[in-house]
């Protein structure tokens, strides 16, 4: 097996007439954490779709393991690649244990009950992200933290290598924030999955990431490690945002300072008068 | 846990009893004449020859347009979606105006026939326009063509005289009064064919209860499910048409019940639907009948002032949930 999960080549993308995807040449390393970073409509989560050929590529090849994603075909891609959309949505009525059912779809048999397989997969999924005891509440009574970590038993239960998931952390308060990127971590080293994540926020990715991607305006404007890739002058060309980079005082990886605020940009004035 | 049971296993006792009310009464009595050994046959007679084939076609059409608006609801995301919306009943009621209009002479055996067309041709017109695009743009210009089809219908009956304007009139009501016995059982033939494809069809749809992105994911050849629910719809609601002429309402309501007392999944919600759209039809039918006999009021008017109250306590109950 390759050591890239999922490859791009000269991939672009985007609707007729706009371009959102320019050429974009990129390995994603499998069994590792890769985060997609880049300003609002800078294209990351158009990169995601097309990569999970959700959106459809207008030039280029994307690769799934050594082999084009166009010939694998029907329910085999949901067994290898599984997508959590930014917003998904389901009825309020279906209990967390249905929800987490529909994840075996692409193995289940027209007609025939769930498998011993697709039980022994519900209930593991269910397990690791702690909604077990959940499973006969319906989704319209979960708080958010628990719906997310509901629909990412769903997507667990595909038992599918590579996993995205397009800013998981946006509805969710900062310390469910972190639960989830801790949850998904522990995945990551338990299974073996390979995930690629769409974050906003720098420090989160600088922590959680093995490989960052940065994305401006739908080109690819550099990939690497957080220690390698974390530089202002990046972050400044990428967001068009002033900071400063320091070591995390607790944690192996770069901390972010952001420097935007006006506070600050007064002091600046100050002192250079 | 008992109750639950209860609740979902209501309508496989629910259709049987509604079954055996229709069959045994209406303006004659058919129970006091079987109880009477004399008159055992004469009962018989009436039941089987006159009776059977209406009730028969009542539960056929209501659960043909039950399943239609369960596809529809479930292709669309969206439970405004109903056969009545998918211009299939604005279809059919034009093409039988046009048809009247044109050959004044046509007697109303031709009805069914010119639905059946109008219908169809109103569906598929929806689907091709339709193609590609989300839910919503389904039911918004489903909305539009029923708007520009009712119109047109509304210029032509200006056009009709008086005597053939009361046919119409009953048929577009949706009746199963004048029905003879040999379209019951081309009611009988069709919906023997279309509503295990369709039951079959739905096993497949629970991709659609999610977002359009997780629903692709799990499941590629949507679009390909798609096209095959929303001709079925057409073909459902099609039968129902060239029975009863146009019934609205069933088709919104059945899917509705069914989901109160069942699982979201479409797979599960097939059976109680075509048992609650039949039931609801059946109820229609009876009331409009007997209730001032002979005269007969339609069973799609009956339909409407059943159907609404019900509808709006189901909707006032959902809200009441919600909110707790």
């Amino acid at each position: 097996m390759p050591d890239h999960a999922i490859a791009a080549e000269r991939l672009s993308a985007g609707y007729r007439g706009r371009r959102l995807l320019h050429e974009i040449s990129l390995d994603v390393p499998a069994g590792r954490i890769t985060v997609l970073l880049g300003a609002n409509g800078s294209g990351k989560s158009t990169l995601l779709k097309t990569l999970a050929g959700l959106h459809p590529a207008q030039g280029g090849e994307v690769r799934l393991g050594g082999e084009p994603l166009a010939a694998v075909t029907g329910r085999r891609l949901a067994r290898r690649l599984a997508f959590l959309p930014q917003q998904p949505s389901a009825p309020e009525t279906l209990t967390v244990g249905q929800l987490v059912m529909m994840g075996r779809y692409p193995y289940r048999r027209l007609l025939l009950p769930p498998s011993p397989d697709d039980h022994r997969a519900v209930a593991e999924a269910m397990a690791q992200t702690q909604v077990a005891a959940l499973a006969d509440r319906p989704l319209g009574r979960l708080s958010g933290g628990q719906r997310q970590r509901a629909w990412l038993a769903m997507v667990l239960a595909q038992q599918a290598e590579i996993l995205m998931l397009d800013e998981p952390t946006s509805y969710l308060d900062l310390s469910h924030q972190y639960e989830l990127l801790n949850l998904l971590r522990r995945l990551n080293q338990d299974r073996r999955m390979t995930l690629m994540i769409v974050l906003h926020d720098l420090n989160q990715a600088f922590e959680f990431a093995d490989h960052l991607v940065y994305l401006r305006e739908g080109r690819l404007v550099a990939e690497g490690a957080p220690a390698e890739t974390a530089d202002p002058a990046l972050i400044e060309r990428v967001f068009g945002l002033a900071c400063e980079i320091r070591p995390h005082p607790r944690v192996d990886c770069p901390l972010l300072i952001p420097l935007a605020g006006e506070a600050n940009c007064a002091r600046v004035r100050e002192v250079k008068a | 846990m008992l109750s639950a049971g209860w609740r979902g296993g209501g309508y496989l006792v629910l259709l049987p009893v509604t079954l055996g009310v229709c069959l045994l009464n209406g303006s004659v009595d058919t129970l006091g004449l079987l109880l009477a050994p004399e008159q055992r046959d004469l009962a018989w007679q009436l039941i089987g020859e006159l009776r059977l084939p209406r009730v028969m076609a009542a539960a056929l059409a209501g659960a043909a347009l039950g399943l239609a608006g369960l596809l529809l609801q479930t292709l669309a995301r969206n439970p405004l979606a109903d056969p009545s919306i998918i211009g299939i009943n604005q279809g059919a009621a034009l093409a039988v105006v046009g048809l009247l209009l044109a050959l004044p002479a046509a007697s109303p055996q031709w009805f069914p026939l010119a639905g059946l067309a109008g219908g169809v041709a109103g569906g598929l017109l929806l689907w091709r326009l339709s193609r590609g695009t989300s839910g919503l743009a389904l039911i918004l210009m489903g909305i539009g063509l029923n708007s520009l089809l009712s119109a047109l219908t509304g210029c032509l009956l200006i056009l009709a005289d008086a005597r053939q304007l009361a046919m119409v009139m009953t048929w577009l009501a949706g009746s199963f009064a004048g029905l003879e016995a040999e379209q019951a059982w081309a009611t009988l033939a069709w919906a023997a064919l279309l509503l295990p494809l369709g039951w079959l069809l739905c096993q497949r749809l629970t991709p659609f209860l999610l977002d359009a992105l997780s629903g692709r994911m799990l499941e590629p050849c949507m679009a390909r499910w798609e096209s095959a629910g929303l001709l079925l719809a057409c073909g459902l609601g099609a039968v129902a048409v060239a029975t009863a002429g146009t019934l609205g309402f069933v088709g919104l309501l059945a899917p509705h019940l069914a989901r109160l007392l069942h699982p979201p999944r479409p797979g599960r919600l097939a059976l109680p639907t075509m048992a609650y759209g039949a039931t609801l039809t059946l109820l229609a039918d009876w009331l409009g009948r007997s209730l001032f006999a002979p005269v007969q009021l339609p069973a799609g008017l009956m339909l409407a002032l059943l159907g609404v109250p019900v509808f709006v306590a189901l909707l006032c109950w959902q809200q009441r949930l919600k909110g707790r």
